[in-house]
């Protein structure tokens, strides 16, 4: 069996990364995919703690999670559409009307 | 029936409402009716306060006309409102200027009139409610609320830079006052940590057996003194005064300088002496070098001034430096005579405000240089003015000198080179007024305008009446006011000065005994 | 089927719930003129739902343990309750006003308002997840609502992303929680920590969630969403994304950190202090300097963030219930704040600058009378609730001895009257522009809500003893 803590290294570097990549890319699909990288990353997390501890609350956490996810994940691209569709960009530094 | 068992305090701080309530209620368009309705108010709560007197035992030890009522039980803040006879005075004082104030408005405020009348209502409450309240809560409510009218007066119906004026005095005192409210809130915790009360009775705070540890002592008197010291204003904390004065209307002016500046001298006697006696006592050398420079420096500034009314204005910071002076000396007769020269500031400032008012409402300018010769288009304002003057320079026979002559004698005793200093403040007191005097009545007339000027008319003279006949009252038999004074001061100097209410000198004698005296003070 | 009893308890919730789906389906049989009927109905949902408030029985532990109906939980609720009427109430000049008057917006300010409501209810990590992703993603739709308004949609998609984010953040330090006890109820994880001791991953997990909370609070550093997002986002919305979330944030971290984290008590005291000075200290400067009013608001609902966590971090008696009634009166202050925009509007971004403001008080004084009051109240003087909720809060950390931040709060007071009364200022001391005819027309709702707000500022700052009992019991729980 793989022992927990190279579950939980994993889970911490793409919760890591997901931060990274949220700060540094600049086009809003990737940056919201990354947050998607963060939710998993406690996904796994989740799911590992689960097995370990042999507490089946992990899983359905991670249920909810997906479901969850995957409703802001219907409402981003939503938004995002409606961004692209007024202004013809997804570039994060060109959504600034607002300033001060 | 009984007056003392009226909510007597209650009706007199909150009858203002009514009128509020009035006024709110009229259309706008009815100016009249509007400035008839707030006179006619403050005339009765004026008249009402008078009933106090009635009822007010200047014998009895403690408060009178005592109300208490649980406001927030679940911090124990209290509605405790009782007076004393250090609070009769200012409360009637209060009264009495805020009915002239209001009737010295009647022509010169003329637009925004519905808005005017109220927030004189407003101003009045709070005022009120301040010299009455005994719980500190409820002293700092009312302390607070009479910012915002003052604050509006200032602003609306202000001078050329009011805007600035305005919030200059709203932050100044507003800073002074969260420290004061973070003293007070050490203050309740310390009580509740050594009786396990909680409450904000400042009367429990002051009572025997319940001592606090020095150190503790000299942070909350500092919290309390920023409080204070910058509504007096002392010394370094007088900048927003001139402005203040100089910008709010005649009304907002004699407000300011008769009853405002009062209410941070209040709070060192009602709460800071008693309350904290230690800290009082080692803040003594601070406060009485602070009052020194006032006296010296309010005075030269004044005599610099270009404008009527600043000269006023700086001739308040110099009194004020007075006041302090004869609190800080600890003994009766100086505290004595500190709160007979705040009625007597409240009095002749009061009036030199109006006087300015007048004439500007008549000329639109307050410039010292344009003016000159004009007692002799306006003999009866001239006598006016002439014995205000007098009264401000503490000339014997009309109040002024008074408080100054108890202020100097009190604090003789504790040192005699402090009163030697304060002394030569009253000549320059002397100087400025006498030579704004001179300047503005004697002489030729020099501009055309001039000429055209009224004298006073029935409503002007109505509201210097009064003042006038209290300024010789209190400067020929100032006995009922003293008499007023004496238990109240004798046990804030016990409290504060245990030394030296033990010894009680024989004040005449040492009076004129130098060499003993410098031994046995308590200083 | 026990469990069918435990919806007795949760009666208020299911009304809402019910009038939320009920707005949604009928509203397609609704002519567009007779869209007014919605609020009526909205209104009546709400008033419902309170009312259940008081009549649903109060139990501790209901559905396996996942939800708890306490004191502190009703008071939150009957707070959200105020708040959503309030801002339903205001809602619809505003609307009306940018002709994109829609259902959609009552069903989805009566969802988000039932996801508050079992957040503050939730016992346990996945009831207390859900609930903040319902309130989370209804309030995404909200602040984005008006779609063809470029800065609407720049407000939801900011408040989207970065709302997204924390949310990820939230859920990993849950994960950790979870991982060091395997257990999801808040009882259970602090029985299980507390056996234990601290560890670094509990402080992690600590970190990770107070920083996801900050966030919704809007507390430095994590508040650079709020200026935009509440200068973007459709007025109403924006009031109440000011005052429902933050306060149902507050409530989670006092239940969260007072009931499964005291542990840690040294470690996030001292955290949420320091947070607490930076945030405070922050927002009033960035006040200052504002030339928007909105935005303006938008700072000083940041530094009001910060006064509040002062309660927090000083905690004990006088925190906690000084909390509760701070999030009660400043409910009332800011969706107040708010509404003046709502108010003033009549062309596009008119009424948002200094200017536009300048003689309010001769044209519409009675209205301006009550900005006034609202802007002592947030100054914090008396005689309005403001003052005695700033009371209780500085009382509380000069008890526990914090006197720098008492004094930092009450020297970030005197800042905060410069720049409300610089609107004070325009209104009162300026005269009103010559040019512009403006006559102002507020509808009987904004006029009922303004009405309502001034009021309820004025009894809470004059007899606040029924407020300040019921804060009091409300917070019983938290103070042993």
């Amino acid at each position: 069996m793989i022992p927990i803590g190279y579950y939980l290294i994993l889970s911490g570097i793409l919760f890591t990364l997901g931060i990274i990549a949220f700060f540094i890319k600049k086009d809003l699909i990737t940056m919201f995919m990354s947050i998607e990288i963060m939710l998993n990353s406690a996904n796994l997390a989740f799911i590992a703690f689960s097995r370990n501890l042999l507490s089946i609350n992990g899983q359905i956490v991670v249920f909810f999670i997906i479901t969850l996810a995957a409703a802001e994940a219907c409402l981003g691209l939503a938004i995002i559409l409606l961004i692209f569709r007024q202004r013809k960009t997804i570039r994060s530094e060109e959504i600034n009307l607002m300033k001060g | 029936m009984n007056i003392q068992s009226l909510p007597l305090l209650t009706i007199i701080t909150f009858f203002p409402l009514i009128g509020i309530f009035i006024i709110f209620f009229i259309s706008k368009k009815k100016e009249n009716l509007i400035k008839v309705i707030a006179n006619i108010v403050t005339a009765l709560t004026f008249l009402i306060s008078l009933t106090l007197l009635l009822g007010f035992d200047p014998q009895a030890e403690g408060m009178q006309f005592v109300e208490k009522v649980s406001w927030i039980p679940a911090i124990g803040v209290q509605y405790f409102m009782g007076i004393d006879g250090i609070s009769l005075l200012l409360i009637l004082l209060t009264t009495l200027l805020t009915f002239l104030a209001t009737l010295s408005s009647w022509r010169v405020i003329d637009h925004r009139i519905k808005e005017y009348y109220i927030f004189m209502l407003l101003l009045e409450i709070g005022m009120v409610g301040v010299f009455t309240s005994l719980d500190l809560i409820l002293f700092y409510v009312f302390w607070e609320v009479m910012l915002v009218p003052m604050y509006f007066l200032i602003g609306v119906w202000g001078g050329e830079r009011k805007l600035y004026a305005a919030i200059k005095f709203f932050l100044y005192t507003l800073f002074g006052s969260v420290l004061l409210l973070l003293g007070i809130l050490a203050l309740y915790f310390y009580h509740h940590a050594v009786t396990g009360v909680y409450t904000f009775d400042a009367l429990q705070m002051m009572a025997e057996g319940f001592t606090i540890p020095p150190k503790l002592q000299f942070w909350i008197f500092l919290a309390f003194f920023f409080g204070f010291a910058i509504k007096v204003p002392m010394f370094p904390f007088h900048t927003w005064l001139p402005d203040a004065h100089v910008e709010a209307p005649t009304a907002g002016s004699v407000i300011l300088a008769g009853i405002l500046l009062k209410m941070g001298t209040y709070g060192f006697i009602r709460f800071s002496l008693p309350i904290l006696p230690d800290a009082s006592r080692k803040f003594v050398p601070v406060i009485v070098v602070l009052s020194i420079i006032a006296i010296i420096y309010g005075a030269l500034v004044a005599m610099m001034q270009k404008d009527w009314k600043s000269l006023v204005a700086y001739s308040s910071i110099s009194h004020m430096g007075f006041v302090t002076l004869g609190m800080f000396a600890l003994t009766p007769i100086g505290l004595q005579g500190s709160i007979i020269q705040q009625i007597n500031h409240g009095i002749s400032t009061g009036a030199l405000f109006l006087i300015v008012g007048i004439v500007y409402e008549r000329r639109h300018t307050r410039l010292i240089s344009e003016y000159g010769g004009l007692s002799r288009i306006m003999p009866v304002y001239a006598a006016v003015f002439a014995i205000m003057m007098l009264s401000s320079i503490g000339l014997p026979g009309l109040n002024g000198f008074i408080g100054e002559f108890l202020i100097l004698v009190g604090t003789f005793q504790v040192k005699w080179w402090w009163a030697a200093i304060a002394a030569s403040g009253i000549i320059l007191g002397a100087a400025y007024m006498l030579w704004l005097y001179q300047r503005v009545m004697f002489g030729k007339v020099t501009k055309e305008e001039n000429l055209k000027m009224k004298d006073l008319n029935a409503r002007e003279i109505a509201y210097f009446l009064p003042l006038i006949f209290l300024a010789f009252w209190i400067g020929l038999y100032p006995k009922p006011f003293l008499k007023v004074l004496e238990k109240p001061v004798n046990k804030i100097v016990q409290k504060v000065n245990p030394d030296y209410s033990q010894k009680k000198p024989d004040i005449i004698k040492k009076l004129f005994d130098h060499q003993e005296r410098e031994g046995e003070l308590p200083y | 089927m026990s469990y069918l009893i435990d919806l007795k308890s949760i009666s208020s919730e299911l009304i809402l719930s019910l009038f939320a789906v009920l707005i949604l389906v009928i509203s397609p049989f609704i002519r567009e003129e007779k869209r007014k009927f919605i609020t009526y109905f909205s209104i009546i949902g709400l008033v419902g739902s309170f009312i259940a408030l008081f009549i649903q029985p109060m139990k501790e532990s209901l559905f396996w343990k996942t939800l708890t109906v306490d004191r502190f939980s009703l008071y939150f609720k009957a707070l959200f309750l105020i708040a959503t009427f309030l801002v339903v109430l205001i809602s619809r000049k505003f609307f009306e006003h940018e002709r994109y008057h829609k259902a959609e917006y009552y069903f989805f300010l009566l969802l988000t308002t039932v996801g508050l409501m079992f957040m503050v209810s939730s016992v346990d990590l996945i009831s207390l997840y859900v609930s903040f992703e319902l309130m989370a993603i209804s309030c995404y739709v909200l602040a984005g609502f008006l779609k063809r308004d470029l800065r609407s949609n720049e407000a939801g998609m900011k408040y989207f992303v970065l709302g997204v984010f924390s949310s990820g953040v939230l859920l990993f330090g849950f994960s950790f929680l979870f991982g060091l006890t395997g257990e999801t109820g808040f009882n259970k994880i602090f029985q299980n920590l507390s056996n234990k001791g601290t560890d670094f991953f509990l402080i992690i997990a600590m970190l990770t969630i107070a920083g996801a909370l900050f966030f919704k609070i809007a507390a430095v550093p994590f508040h650079m969403w709020t200026p935009d997002v509440y200068e973007g986002a459709p007025t109403p919305v924006t009031a109440y994304l000011s005052v429902a979330p933050k306060a149902a944030c507050f409530a989670i971290f006092i239940r969260l950190f007072l009931e499964v984290l005291p542990m840690l008590k040294n470690e996030w005291q001292t955290l949420i202090a320091w947070v607490s000075l930076f945030t405070m200290t922050y927002g009033n400067i960035a006040a200052l300097t504002q030339r928007s009013v909105k935005r303006m608001f938008a700072y000083s609902s940041i530094a009001h963030a910060g006064y509040i966590l002062i309660g927090l971090a000083a905690g004990g008696e006088f925190g906690i219930w000084g909390m509760l009634y701070y999030l009660l009166i400043y409910t009332f202050m800011n969706i107040g704040a708010f509404s003046i925009f709502i108010f003033m509007a009549k062309k596009e971004h008119f009424g948002e600058e200094f200017p536009d403001f300048s003689g309010l008080a001769q044209r519409a004084p009675y209205f301006s009378a009550i900005i006034v009051l609202i802007l002592l109240s947030l100054t914090g003087i008396p005689p309005t609730g403001g003052f005695i909720a700033k009371v209780y809060i500085f009382s509380a950390a000069i008890k526990q001895k914090l006197y720098w931040l008492a004094i930092a709060g009450v020297l970030n007071s005197v800042i905060s009257l410069y720049y409300y009364f610089r609107l004070g200022m325009a209104m009162y001391f300026k005269e009103p522009p010559k040019d512009i005819e403006v006559k102002y027309s507020p509808s009987f709702f904004l006029l009922l809500a303004i009405t309502i707000i001034g009021l309820a500022i004025l009894l809470l700052g004059i007899f606040p003893h029924p407020f300040a009992s019921m804060a009091k019991i409300s917070a019983f729980q938290f103070l042993n």
